[in-house]
């Protein structure tokens, strides 16, 4: 492998740049007054109603075709959108997992009729989705996946249970992983991929608080629950295909950077008031620009690849482990400050932000695959595997 | 990006740099055929404009080179010579073409108008060293100046001191340039090309070397090791392009010192790594590992180091009115290619 092959540098094109000033005018009214604390939650905040609002402007689906409802946008003019979002610490998860993953799964593998039935409307900010990955014993070893459908008349009859769902309890589908034929033994072989209808009979759903008090995750229970053919996105027993290939577009984005860019950003705004930091705190704000500098630059690349087509798994794996590795850093590193002589005394807002992201922070390097699931793909990428 | 440049250079660098020479040179043998040899390739011209019989790259398309010249563990200062050739060049100093190595250094007072350059990386081999010194470049013949041996590098890096500036044998105006921003981007670059280098000698050693009856690189936590060295060294690299990433010779400071100091940070972690994995093997004056752990050592105790970079980039960043994303996308960024 050559290592100066894997990442170049690479700008974002001036069409694409352009899309940052709508963006931000729009999002600077759209959140006027909202306290930081609120605003770090950002990609685990839920608002419908600003889901719609942007689905109006056309900023959800920017990179699907127009022949769905999409902007038919490049990689880059998503990549300028979420940047603006989540340094805005705009509340996406209602529509992100529908408008990340779900769309373009049903784009590549879906049926017609599951295209011009669940696309348009994803666009739109009106149809939300979960997935429905993680079970009670099967974190990152996706294999081991024990939910089963099994064929019927109509389709498919559903039972089992998932964990960890993000949104279970307030998506319309849940894009679910689970086993339609052999056993667990046969791991890789056998899974495939349903929509799940979150209205239907036999679904339960139980949200899981999170330590700051939030409910996202959620504990699902199927109980025969009976599913339409159509339910079944792609191949029947190419499930593990499909999820590997959804995870590369899940693991590199600025989403895997900028989980505590809200925090950072209240900081620098307090510290600005002080007349002269001290060296240390210099020091601080850059080492964070810095990192952040690099990280993005090697998000940019990936976003490029993947805008060619190309499957950076290895470049993928790489940006994640380091970014959510920074992202984690970011608190310590404030909390650090503080204490310099002369830091201005933070504000109760700027410490229940560093409350919230600090308590957060160990799900930014879970969500997505864990650290050492990255570096056992990296140590493949390397050959040593 | 033109890092098909590399290859046509890369290889015969391959040949010049064997682990013995490389030993040899670091104890003190001569480094003329060495360098006859290396400025016969052809490339330490590189930045010269073409009409002065140069190839007129820009330090974007450095980058490689000075990239392959750390990963090739060369000792010699070869990127700052030709950045150095090129800035002599166009200020009509181009004469000195043929010359020897020329390091590159920030000068700052010493005692009864002494210039002094601290921790040069190489700077005991170089036969010249370009100094910005009080808003000009002077060019320094290495033999005038009193040398302190360098505390990584002995017979190979210095502390240099002349006793007037009056000893330069070429001087002019510096206006932009700035000495500790094109350190920072080469040296960032000759890391980046080290740390590859090291990550190879790991990866191969992982793969042959036994323990418990299998390759430790079979072991997951081996595997989670390299992987940490490989993130260090694939990041640093960027980090380095993005220092290097100027279309003409001067490299913007603030990308410059978020390269440096990316791989000042990447390069701790990537020696502590390689020698774990590698055992007591790899302290061992007979392995070669040593040699690029010291180089990025004494790469990281150059000005300007990790934290002075760190300082830099936080003071640039405090005393602008956007945010830090703001100052990230617009300062810190790859400038568009046209």
């Amino acid at each position: 492998m050559n290592t100066l092959q894997s990442f170049s540098l690479v700008a974002i094109p001036p069409e694409d740049e352009a899309l940052r000033a709508p963006v931000r005018a729009f999002l600077q009214s759209a959140l006027h007054g909202v306290p930081p604390a609120v605003r770090a939650r950002s990609w685990m905040g839920f608002d419908a109603d600003f889901s719609r609002a942007l689905g109006r402007q056309g900023w959800i689906g920017l990179t699907l075709p127009t022949a769905y409802g999409g902007a038919g946008r490049s990689s880059f003019a998503r990549f300028v959108l979420l940047e603006e979002l989540l340094a805005a610490g705009a509340p996406v998860s209602a529509h992100w997992i529908a408008d990340r993953q779900t769309a373009p799964l049903i784009l590549r593998y879906g049926t017609e009729a599951q295209r011009a039935f669940f696309v348009p409307r994803i666009a739109r900010g009106e149809l939300f989705t979960s997935i429905g990955m993680s079970e009670p014993d099967t974190g990152s070893d996706l294999a081991s996946v024990r939910s089963r459908a099994v064929p019927t008349a109509t389709g498919w009859r559903l039972n089992g249970r998932k964990i960890w769902t993000t949104n279970a309890h307030r998506a319309h589908y849940m894009c679910t992983l689970v086993r339609t034929s052999g056993m667990p033994e046969d791991r890789h072989k056998g899974l495939s991929q349903l929509l799940v209808d979150m209205a239907l009979p036999g679904v339960t759903v139980r949200p899981i608080r999170d330590l700051s008090g939030d409910g996202h995750f959620c504990e699902v229970l199927f109980e025969d629950v009976e599913l339409p053919a159509d339910a079944l996105v792609g191949e029947e027993g190419a499930g593990w295909q499909q999820v590997t290939a959804e995870l590369a577009f899940e693991r590199s984005g600025p989403e895997r950077i900028y989980s505590s860019l809200v925090l950072a950003e209240a900081w620098l705004a307090e510290l600005r008031q002080s007349a002269a930091p001290a060296a240390s705190v210099q020091v601080i704000a850059g080492r964070i620009a810095a990192r952040m500098a690099v990280l993005r630059a090697m998000s940019l690349a990936v976003a490029e690849q993947l805008g060619r087509g190309l499957d950076p798994a290895f470049e993928a794996s790489l940006v994640k482990d380091l970014g959510t590795e920074f992202e984690q850093a970011i608190p310590g590193w404030i909390e650090e400050a503080f204490d310099a002589p002369g830091h201005p005394v933070p504000s109760v807002g700027l410490l229940q932000t560093l409350a919230y992201v600090t308590q957060l922070a160990p799900s930014f390097s879970l969500r997505g695959g864990t650290r050492q699931i990255m570096r056992g793909i990296i140590a493949r990428g390397l050959g040593v595997r | 990006m033109n890092d098909t440049l590399l290859d046509d250079f890369e290889r015969p660098l391959r040949e010049l740099c064997t682990d013995d020479s490389l030993r040899a040179i670091e104890a003190g043998a001569s480094t003329d055929a060495l360098w006859h040899a290396i400025d016969a390739l052809g490339y330490t011209d590189a930045l010269v404009p073409e009409e002065q019989g140069g190839a007129g790259l820009s330090l974007r398309e450095l980058f490689a080179l000075v990239f392959a010249t750390g990963k090739a563990g060369l000792g010699l200062p070869f990127g700052e010579t030709a950045v150095a050739r090129a800035l002599l060049a166009a200020a009509g100093h181009g004469e000195r073409h043929g010359a020897g190595p020329i390091a590159i250094a920030p000068g700052i007072p010493g005692d009864a108008g002494a210039i002094v350059c601290r921790d040069v990386p190489g700077g005991a081999l170089a036969q010249q060293v370009l100094v910005s010194w009080q808003g000009e470049w002077l060019l320094l013949p290495r033999e005038r100046a009193a040398a302190t041996p360098g505390a990584w590098r002995p017979q190979a890096s210095a502390t240099l001191q002349w006793h007037t500036p009056d000893l330069a044998v070429a001087r002019f105006d510096a206006g932009a340039a700035d000495a500790v921003a094109l350190c920072n981007a080469l040296h960032a670059a000759g890391m980046a090309g080290a740390m590859a280098r090291v990550l190879e000698l790991v990866t191969d050693y992982a793969r042959d070397r036994k323990q418990f009856g299998r390759p430790i690189a079979q072991f997951q936590a081996v595997q989670q090791e390299l992987s940490v060295l490989a993130e260090q060294a694939h990041s640093a690299t960027l980090a380095a392009r993005l220092g290097c990433s100027a279309v003409g010779m001067r490299p913007d400071p603030l990308l410059a010192a978020t390269a440096k100091l990316r791989a000042c940070e990447a390069a701790r972690s990537v020696c502590a790594i390689a020698h774990a994995v590698f055992g007591a093997i790899g302290i061992t004056e007979e392995h070669v590992l040593g040699l690029y752990t010291r180089r990025l050592h004494e790469w990281r105790a150059a000005p300007g180091t990790e934290t002075q970079c760190a300082r830099l980039l936080g003071q640039a960043l405090l005393a602008q009115p956007d945010g830090l994303f703001d100052f990230v996308r617009l300062r810190l960024s790859a400038p568009a290619l046209a």
